[in-house]
């Protein structure tokens, strides 16, 4: 009869949490902070092209050719081919002709 | 002239002025660390998180619609860098009770008494400490919403304006994560309940 009622605890919980935080000074930023930030920023005031955009693809087109042509000159190897120079073909052929004239 | 954020924010939009950048960086920290401290475990790097929410602020600063007020576009950003934290975290293993301090399991037994009234206001810190444990049983967004709703205490159309997520959405995920909460309480009382057997 005339029992008060159990406050529900999580709900404490959180009100209790929030005076912890109420009684927190507000945080100021650490020395050196803002020019850190601002460091990664310093750039002229941005024209009406995108640069950021054009950027992006001459990045991946290049990479693109880059990838392109290394696989071009790696492929041989996989394949079991030993790329030889025309330099080397002839000096293997004039060994030849040489020992056949012996 | 008065020097608000908002001045300094028109003064770094069009030149580049580095003194208004760094005015507009101090004047914004206070907010931008609160968001960051309610949202994220107590051994959160703050500076580290605030750092990252004023890279994205800077980045997408020619974006900002200036009819809105700035604050409301910084507590997004935090916002949104504090939910891709907590879903990068790794998932805890279920807090007992006897991986608490001597302090939150006090607390615990305090709350299932019922009387909390003579607790001094410095032993709530424990109280925050305890809060963080048991939303770590929650999905990032949950945690997020219920600490938007229940420890800053914002009304599901202020959740729904600063978050842009459904206000209907928003009333059913906290229902069920605020049940959620109440069955990890029941679970950590249920192990201090069978510890004083």
């Amino acid at each position: 009869m005339g029992m008060k009622p159990r406050p529900d605890p999580v709900q404490r919980l959180f009100d209790l949490a929030r005076a912890s935080i109420a009684g927190e000074k507000a945080a100021v930023p650490p020395p050196g902070f803002a020019p850190r930030v601002l460091r990664q920023f310093s750039r002229p005031v941005a024209s009406d092209l995108d640069v950021g955009i054009w950027e992006r693809f001459a990045v991946r087109f290049l990479a693109g050719a880059l990838a392109l042509a290394a696989v071009s000159v790696c492929a041989p190897l996989f394949n079991g081919e030993r790329p030889v120079a025309p330099e080397e073909d002839v000096a293997v052929e004039m060994v030849q002709v040489a020992f056949l004239e012996r | 002239m008065s020097e608000t954020p908002q001045h300094y924010l028109e003064a770094w939009i069009l030149h580049r002025d580095p003194h208004a950048g760094e005015r507009l960086v101090e004047s914004l920290y206070p907010q931008v660390a609160r968001i960051v401290q309610n949202h994220l475990p107590r051994n959160t790097a703050v500076e580290d998180l605030a750092q990252e929410v004023f890279v994205q602020f800077f980045r997408t600063i020619d974006r900002i619609d200036r009819g809105r007020p700035l604050e409301k576009w910084v507590s997004r950003l935090a916002l949104n860098v504090c939910l891709n934290a907590l879903r990068s975290r790794r998932r805890r293993p279920e807090w007992r009770f006897s991986d608490l301090g001597p302090g939150e399991q006090a607390l615990v037994e305090t709350l299932l008494q019922g009387d909390d009234s003579g607790r001094e206001a410095h032993e709530n810190v424990h109280a925050r400490e305890l809060l963080s444990k048991l939303l770590e049983r929650l999905a990032p967004q949950d945690r997020m919403l219920v600490s938007l709703l229940y420890l800053e205490e914002k009304t599901p159309a202020e959740v729904a304006d600063l978050t842009g997520w459904d206000s209907t959405l928003i009333k059913v995920r906290a229902f069920r994560a605020r049940a959620k909460l109440k069955k990890a309480f029941s679970l950590l009382s249920e192990a201090e309940k069978v510890r004083k057997l």
